[in-house]
């Protein structure tokens, strides 16, 4: 069974092997996650690549689709929101912070320009209102749709 | 006051249908440690939350929760898309079936409706992020039960990102506890 599709997290290697309980629920699935330290070693990067445009805050090009970059830097940008409501004077997270949120509104702008709006007031058009195009995020194209949401 | 953003916070792709799985998946969205009990404990716990901070993070991740509804709701949605009769009642998805069809409902894995019963909010700000710790946990070890139920790569690529937001969120509710305690409450 291939129960490890990698999915760039850390804490998810060894996981739920087979039938056994091994190494699940133990002290080892806690790492990084003790709440008196402060783990803020440029975790947050997002994956490097052939982007075509998006980068992230170490000026690095963002792999995927616009679609796919938004996604990764909102990713950080939530995760530097939680950071920084418990470390609101943290000088790195907050350069990081209105890096990631800067290169995010360019990306978005770019996106609403080219395939629709993200958010309702993202529509750009003046004459029809796009924010009701479908795919909406739960429908997938081609066979991963249902006959309703063609 | 909040804002739609029409993105999934991680992709749900999911090629195969499988009524199984989605009758037990779908208590990640309305069982006892579900993503719709998480956004509703944190969000009506911020009201007499007694610093700044906290508030914060109650409001963040309580936001990120309704995000989590969201991917939960899409990975049921997808695994129950175009099924037969026969395959309905193979896969045990039956019981569900008769009452909601393949709509969304947040239930329990065993029927239950969502219950606010499972969740709780009290004006003692360490009581109630004691039970925000408590509630992580459970949701990881209920992720964690999730994945030993399933082999569909395709699932489990989302439920492996939604167990690890469990452990981010436990380490910043600590980092709150800590804020509380320094206040001296």
């Amino acid at each position: 069974m291939n129960r490890a599709r990698n999915n760039g997290m850390n804490n998810m290697n060894g996981r739920v092997g087979g039938v056994t309980n091994n190494g699940t629920g133990g002290r080892t699935d806690m790492n990084g996650t003790n709440y008196n330290g402060t783990n803020m070693n440029g975790g947050y990067t997002a994956p490097n690549g052939n982007g075509r445009g998006g980068r992230n805050a170490n000026g690095a090009a963002l792999s995927g689709s616009l679609a796919e970059q938004i996604r990764a830097l909102c990713f950080v940008k939530v995760e530097l929101e939680l950071y920084l409501d418990t470390h609101p004077r943290c000088r790195t997270a907050l350069d990081y912070y209105y890096q990631t949120v800067e290169e995010l509104k360019r990306l978005t702008e770019e996106y609403e320009n080219t395939v629709g709006p993200l958010t309702a007031m993202g529509n750009v058009s003046t004459d029809q209102w796009h924010w009701v195009d479908g795919p909406w995020p739960w429908q997938q194209a081609g066979d991963f749709m249902r006959e309703g949401d063609r | 006051m909040w804002i739609y953003q029409k993105q999934l916070q991680h992709p749900v792709k999911i090629e195969r249908p499988n009524p199984r799985l989605a009758s037990i998946i779908i208590t990640a969205l309305g069982g006892p440690d579900g993503e719709t009990g998480a956004a509703m404990r944190y969000l009506n716990q911020r009201y007499t939350m007694p610093d700044g901070k906290v508030v914060g993070i109650l409001t963040d991740v309580g936001t990120e929760e309704m995000g989590h509804q969201e991917m939960v709701a899409s990975i049921v949605y997808q695994l129950t898309r175009n099924l037969t009769p026969d395959e309905i009642i193979a896969g045990g998805f039956d019981k569900y079936y008769v009452d909601h069809g393949a709509g969304i409902f947040p239930a329990s894995a065993s029927g239950m409706p969502f219950n606010a019963a499972s969740i709780a909010s009290k004006e003692d700000a360490l009581a109630s992020i004691h039970e925000d710790l408590a509630a992580e946990q459970k949701a990881r070890a209920m992720y964690d039960n999730i994945l030993r139920l399933s082999d569909d790569p395709d699932v489990n690529d989302a439920i492996k990102f939604l167990r690890q937001r469990e452990i981010v969120h436990f380490q910043r509710f600590g980092e709150a506890m800590n804020i509380l305690r320094d206040k001296n409450f």
